[in-house]
């Protein structure tokens, strides 16, 4: 299922990118890997379609730490394209595993980690137990939005 | 002092303020606060699971200063892991907690950078776009819940920063950390978007927890890679990548004279402290950088002893830190 990203970021806003590499120079996880870098995923979906950024693996090497957003001296919204694509890319099956499984446990469990013995470790340091996680209340909300059309849950 | 609220507060009492066992044999009345800060401290999912020395320091320093912090038993996920896959379900999922703290008429006082930074971008969402707060409200009615707003969220240091004060903090010193240095990590949702952190601090050119470092007692040092993202954002995607963001730090902060390596967010601890073991291994580095979180730091210096303060926790031990504090 094709999903029009630009139904949720506007696309003229990418016109205005003069291709400064401010961006991608600021990028943390291109100083360490070969992720995509902002300014070539502008790039990529101006000339080539953002269909070729939605299908790249690479897209998932962001940390999210949106210093490309606040060094764009065009003030180009680069952090809310970033996210817009991730979530096409995950309409389309492109999901890393271990994203896929953290999401399932929230689902599942309410909370996106596994908790074992916790009251005893707690009550050992002072603390009182945790309330149960709102399990039913955030699958709901989360079947109402739609995400089980994104993976199982 | 002013007041926080960002709502009126109609006396109605929490449904749970557990979690505070610890909490009574370290308060201390402060007569010269005249009003009291409250707000609902929200955990989050790693915080109360895997760093109970970041929660109980937190809330044993806002003891000792003059916050009260509230527990509310219904809060959950923030939302933050949704938002690649799903951008308006992490709206939806946070919301449901903002439109709690709504029916308390309290702020949220949160731990973690991603829920802080997560919860204060949805307020921020739904308090300028009224289409998207009906659409989100109309998910909500299916819990029995509905976000009005607005409802401020403040990360923990942003709360000390503006509602204590660096001076207040200052008087309330009693055991000041003469000779300790220690590494600043402020972590990327603390600063940025900068849209939301306008006022409080900068993203270029950051002070705050320096400076919340420095009225300790404690020198806070500079080093190059002092505005590095920790790397955890992608973890989940490749711990290859993720690793190799975070070693440039552990490397940066192991050559200067620090004796920890400070932090306020338990996402950059997974990277910094949990995976150090492993990027030492795998780099061949002899890396031992003891990592805190800065209420353990507050707490030492407010008096609160180390025991207390969670510090049996901490993997790589701060025994250089201790000992200069403790003895």
């Amino acid at each position: 299922m094709t999903i029009k990203i630009w139904k949720f970021f506007q696309r003229e806003q990418l016109f205005e990118c003069y291709q400064c590499a401010r961006c991608t120079g600021s990028c943390p996880a291109m100083e360490v890997a070969p992720a995509l870098g902002p300014r070539e995923t502008i790039l990529i979906c101006l000339n080539q379609g953002h269909d070729r950024v939605v299908e790249d693996e690479k897209l998932w090497l962001c940390c999210t730490c949106n210093v490309c957003e606040d060094r764009c001296p065009q003030e180009i919204p680069i952090c809310d394209l970033l996210v817009a694509l991730r979530n096409s890319a995950a309409r389309r099956g492109n999901i890393p595993i271990r994203l896929g499984m953290a999401i399932e446990l929230l689902a599942k469990t309410g909370r996106s980690m596994i908790v074992h013995q916790l009251d005893e470790m707690r009550a050992h340091h002072g603390l009182a137990p945790l309330p149960p996680a709102p399990v039913d209340e955030v699958r709901d909300i989360l079947k109402k939005t739609g995400l089980d059309e994104v993976i199982e849950i | 002092m002013r007041s926080f609220k960002a709502l009126s507060w109609d006396g109605r009492p929490c449904p749970s303020s557990s979690g505070v066992g610890v909490l009574a044999r370290h308060s201390r009345e402060r007569k010269d606060k005249v009003d009291p800060m409250e707000a609902l401290l929200y955990l989050g999912c790693t915080v109360p699971v895997r760093n109970l020395n970041y929660e109980s320091s937190a809330r044993l320093t806002a003891r000792s200063l003059g916050i009260t912090l509230h527990d509310h038993e219904k809060f959950g996920c923030c939302g933050f892991p949704l938002k690649s896959l799903k951008a308006e379900d992490t709206l939806v999922v946070a919301a449901r907690n903002l439109a709690l703290a709504e029916n308390e008429g309290m702020e949220i006082c949160a731990l973690c950078n991603a829920c802080a930074g997560t919860l204060t971008e949805t307020a921020h969402v739904l308090d300028h776009h009224p289409d998207v707060k009906e659409r989100v409200n109309t998910r909500l009615a299916s819990v029995g819940l509905r976000y009005e707003g607005p409802v401020r969220v403040r990360h923990f240091m942003r709360l000390l920063w503006e509602e204590v004060g660096v001076e207040a903090i200052r008087e309330s010193i009693t055991r000041p950390l003469t000779d300790v240095v220690l590494a600043p990590h402020y972590g990327c949702h603390y600063l940025k978007p900068s849209e939301l952190t306008a006022g409080f601090d900068s993203p270029d050119v950051p002070k705050t927890l320096a400076e919340l470092i420095s009225v300790t007692g404690a020198e806070a040092v500079d080093y190059p890679s002092l505005k590095d993202c920790c790397g955890g954002g992608v973890l989940g995607m490749s711990e290859e990548v993720a690793n190799a963001m975070a070693r440039k730090k552990l490397e940066d902060v192991s050559r200067t004279r620090a004796h920890a390596l400070v932090l306020v967010c338990p996402f950059c601890n997974v990277m910094y402290e949990g995976q150090q073991k492993k990027i030492a291994k795998e780099a061949g580095l002899d890396l031992k950088v003891p990592v805190v979180y800065y209420p353990q730091v507050l707490g030492l210096a407010l008096g609160i002893s180390s025991k207390d303060l969670g510090f049996k926790l901490n993997r790589v031990k701060p025994k250089e830190l201790l000992d200069i504090v403790e003895g």
